[in-house]
């Protein structure tokens, strides 16, 4: 089963959001920065992101940015998850190269049925 | 009347008059000069008597006793009677018809004396023949006459009473009287003929002098016309006062037309009376009893009433003056009078006195200053009514500079209001935002947990638990609306919400809202018809925005209906001149007073704060339907009556046109 990687810098929704996708049989990998994510995204290699954007030190756009611009991370599709709901922070995320944008408190459904949307298009290694 | 006065005076020819004139006083001249000339004469004749009279027979002898001889005393007192009254009459008397003729006869008596003391000698006969040729410089035949009288006369009596005394014989021939007589007549015929050539020669050049004095006068007067023109030309174009303007007109007329006086008046607004208001020449103390002359009244007044030029004599002029005549103490002569006509509009009268009578050209001069002061006084009219209309424009014109600046000032802090209101707006957006996103990470957590909660009570069999989780993943969930609310409502406020516009079937955009809604429908046991015209077509609009709109008024349908009838009904309309889709969404439920549907798209007004509890919602849908519309150019409306339902009626232009920079501003958030 796909391993997700979730970058959030706060801890209940970090667990609650791990705990819902073990339970639904992913393997969930948590950081609590951006500087983290990206450093886990490298060594752990996911199959999948979910990126907040308000993160402490480089935040959400700019570790989607660096990890989009790496060629060992590049092809691990990213989800931006955001609580301002702004629409240009839809376009901002999706700019910095992100695959797909969702707002917070997620809808665990429509999150699910996105992660598997991406998954399935993702070439198998 | 002007060009019949100046005819006559044409026609009296002064130039014939002038010549006249001058031939008399070149007559004069002559006479005067030769009375001096015969006075001279005389005195030296009767010296040159006595001197004879003392060579020739200085003393008479009587025997051996002599005396002074009779001729010396005759050559004394005959001579000195016969000299002393021409002599006098010449001396005070000079010119004077009968001056000449008493010289004749004296002369011609002083000839005899001569002839007389020379003892008849017959060359002083030739004394004669040059008295009559001095005579002759009177160029006047007449004295002759006398002269030529005298002579025969005396040669007649002396010759028959005392022969010896004229011809120096003791015994004359009785007609020897005649022989000399007819010698003088001889000559007299030559000295008439001389004389009257001369005057002729007189006459001649007293009418050519007359002509070239004509000539130089007329020209003079040319000239001063000329310079009367331009002088008048100049004061009424360069000046600005109109009494000063005025003024210097009268001075040059003076001046120039060698006038004696010249006044110029202007009638007054009422056009009943005429103002003094300048005057130039002799006379300025009559100017008091001038300044004002009512119309018709006195010459003046006469000629501003006839409207028509005046020429008459200057003792004729009738004038509020106590003394009548001050015009010929003065020494004037001749008046003219000037209406200053404007198209038959009076606007003044000059009027001229002169020491002499007007010259034509001086006529001609005066009607041209008349039409050029009249245009002048008209110029200054207009120029001072320009002035006062370029003043009250001027005035209008600060007015209206200082309203602009007032609205100006008006505007500026009308804006800054504005800025002031669209920051406020902008930060409480800002506000709403951050604070949206203050709420959603804990909310986040809430949700997820109580979902998580939910699935792993679910696993287990603790059913109770469920339901409380159920609630709590709601109240979120409805907490989780709200914030989205009031975040698009300040958004569209804010001037922040975009609108993202595309073309779409609106057939199909239905029928996928009717899938959508499918189920609830069935929920409440309520029918859900659709009418969809045929002629739909495609709209272009924001595609989200006009589904969320029909979803939310939807959903209210249902939510609001139980077993009742829910009917859609699309079709083509026209909102203003503007294509547009209408789409209308009617429900047989619950409805709503007039007073709740007046509210119904206000924020948090639910009509009835029981309908939230009985039937969920947060109160913002509609109110952020509503302004959905408003921000694609559309609008909605609603129709209600209690416990029969409602109809809500949303009008979208077919091309909504993303025009809507500024915030929408409606109601209260």
């Amino acid at each position: 089963m796909a391993t997700v990687l979730i970058v959030e810098d706060n801890e209940p929704s970090r667990d609650a959001l791990a705990r819902r996708l073990e339970r639904r049989g992913y393997t969930a990998l948590m950081a609590v920065d951006g500087t983290q994510g990206v450093s886990l995204a490298r060594s752990a290699k996911p199959d999948l992101i979910l990126m907040d954007l308000g993160l402490p030190g480089i935040d959400g756009w700019e570790a989607t940015n660096r990890l989009k611009n790496d060629r060992e991370t590049r092809d691990i599709p990213v989800i931006v998850l955001s609580a301002h709901a702004m629409t240009n922070d839809r376009d901002l995320a999706l700019a910095a190269g992100g695959d797909d944008f969702d707002t917070k408190p997620v809808q665990f459904q429509r999150l699910i049925g996105k992660i598997e949307a991406l998954l399935a298009k993702r070439v198998p290694r | 009347m002007m060009a019949a006065l100046q005819h006559a005076l044409e026609h009296a020819g002064p130039a014939g008059r002038r010549a006249e004139e001058l031939f008399g006083q070149y007559q004069l001249d002559s006479h005067k000069r030769t009375d001096r000339l015969f006075a001279g004469l005389m005195g030296f004749q009767w010296i040159a008597g006595i001197i004879f009279a003392l060579w020739v027979s200085p003393l008479a002898w009587y025997g051996t006793t002599s005396r002074t001889h009779l001729h010396v005393w005759a050559a004394v007192f005959l001579g000195g009677a016969i000299c002393i009254f021409p002599v006098l009459l010449a001396l005070f008397r000079a010119g004077e018809a009968s001056t000449r003729y008493t010289i004749a006869v004296a002369q011609m008596l002083m000839g005899a004396l001569l002839i007389h003391l020379t003892g008849g000698r017959i060359e002083t006969h030739f004394h004669v023949f040059g008295s009559l040729a001095f005579l002759a410089f009177y160029r006047d035949w007449r004295v002759l006459i006398p002269a030529t009288v005298v002579v025969a006369l005396d040669h007649l009596l002396r010759g028959m009473f005392w022969p010896q005394s004229v011809y120096g014989v003791l015994v004359a021939s009785q007609w020897r009287w005649l022989e000399h007589a007819a010698w003088v007549v001889f000559e007299d015929v030559i000295l008439i003929v001389s004389c009257r050539r001369s005057i002729l020669e007189l006459k001649d050049t007293a009418e050519r002098t007359a002509a070239l004095e004509q000539e130089v006068k007329t020209r003079q007067q040319a000239e001063n016309v000329a310079s009367l023109t331009a002088a008048v030309g100049l004061a009424l174009t360069r000046g600005t006062e109109l009494p000063a303007m005025l003024q210097q007109c009268a001075e040059a007329l003076v001046q120039r037309l060698d006038g004696g006086l010249a006044r110029i008046w202007t009638a007054d607004d009422r056009g009943d009376a005429l103002e003094l208001q300048a005057g130039a020449g002799a006379c300025p103390q009559l100017d008091a009893q001038h300044t004002r002359v009512r119309i018709g009244a006195f010459t003046i007044g006469k000629v501003a009433q006839a409207r028509e030029p005046v020429l008459m004599r200057a003792a004729d002029v009738i004038q509020p003056v106590a003394d009548p005549s001050w015009a010929e103490r003065e020494g004037l002569v001749a008046f003219a009078g000037y209406p200053l006509l404007l198209d038959s509009k009076l606007v003044g009268v000059l009027a001229m006195f002169a020491p002499h009578e007007f010259a034509p050209s001086a006529l001609d001069a005066m009607a041209a200053v008349a039409d050029a002061v009249a245009l002048g006084i008209d110029r200054e009219h207009a120029e001072r009514e320009l002035a006062r209309y370029t003043r009250d424009l001027e005035a209008a014109h600060d007015t209206q500079r200082q309203n602009g600046e007032q609205l100006a000032t008006l505007v500026d802090q009308l804006r800054m209001t504005q800025r002031q209101a669209e920051a406020a707006t902008r930060a409480k957006s800002d506000f709403l935002a951050s604070m949206s996103h203050e709420l959603r990470t804990p909310l986040n957590a809430i949700i997820l947990y109580s979902e998580l909660l939910q699935e792993e009570a679910e696993d287990r069999p603790q059913p109770s638990s469920v339901a409380d989780l159920q609630r709590i993943q709601s109240a979120g969930k409805h907490l989780l609306e709200l914030i989205n609310g009031i975040l698009d409502l300040s958004k569209i406020e804010a001037g922040k919400m975009t609108l993202s516009l595309e073309s779409f079937d609106v057939r199909a955009m239905i029928h996928e809202l009717v899938d959508t809604v499918g189920p609830l429908v069935r929920q409440n046991g309520n029918q859900l018809t659709v009418h969809c015209a045929d002629d739909l077509g495609t709209m272009h609009a924001d595609l989200m925005k006009t589904r969320q709109i029909l979803l939310n008024l939807l959903s209210n349908a249902i939510k609001f209906t139980r077993d009742g009838a829910i009917t859609v009904d699309v079709a083509r309309g026209l909102a203003g001149a503007q294509p547009s889709i209408v789409f209308a969404v009617t429900d047989s439920g619950v409805g709503m007073t007039l007073e709740q549907s007046a509210k119904i798209f206000d924020p948090f007004s639910q009509a009835d704060v029981t309908t939230t509890r009985k039937y969920g919602g947060t109160g913002l849908g509609l109110a952020i339907v509503s302004r959905f519309c408003l921000l694609m150019g559309g609008e909605i409306s609603v129709e209600s009556f209690p416990d029969r339902g409602s109809c809500f009626t949303v009008r979208l232009p077919i091309e909504v046109v993303d025009a809507v920079d500024e915030p929408v501003t409606v109601g209260t958030a």
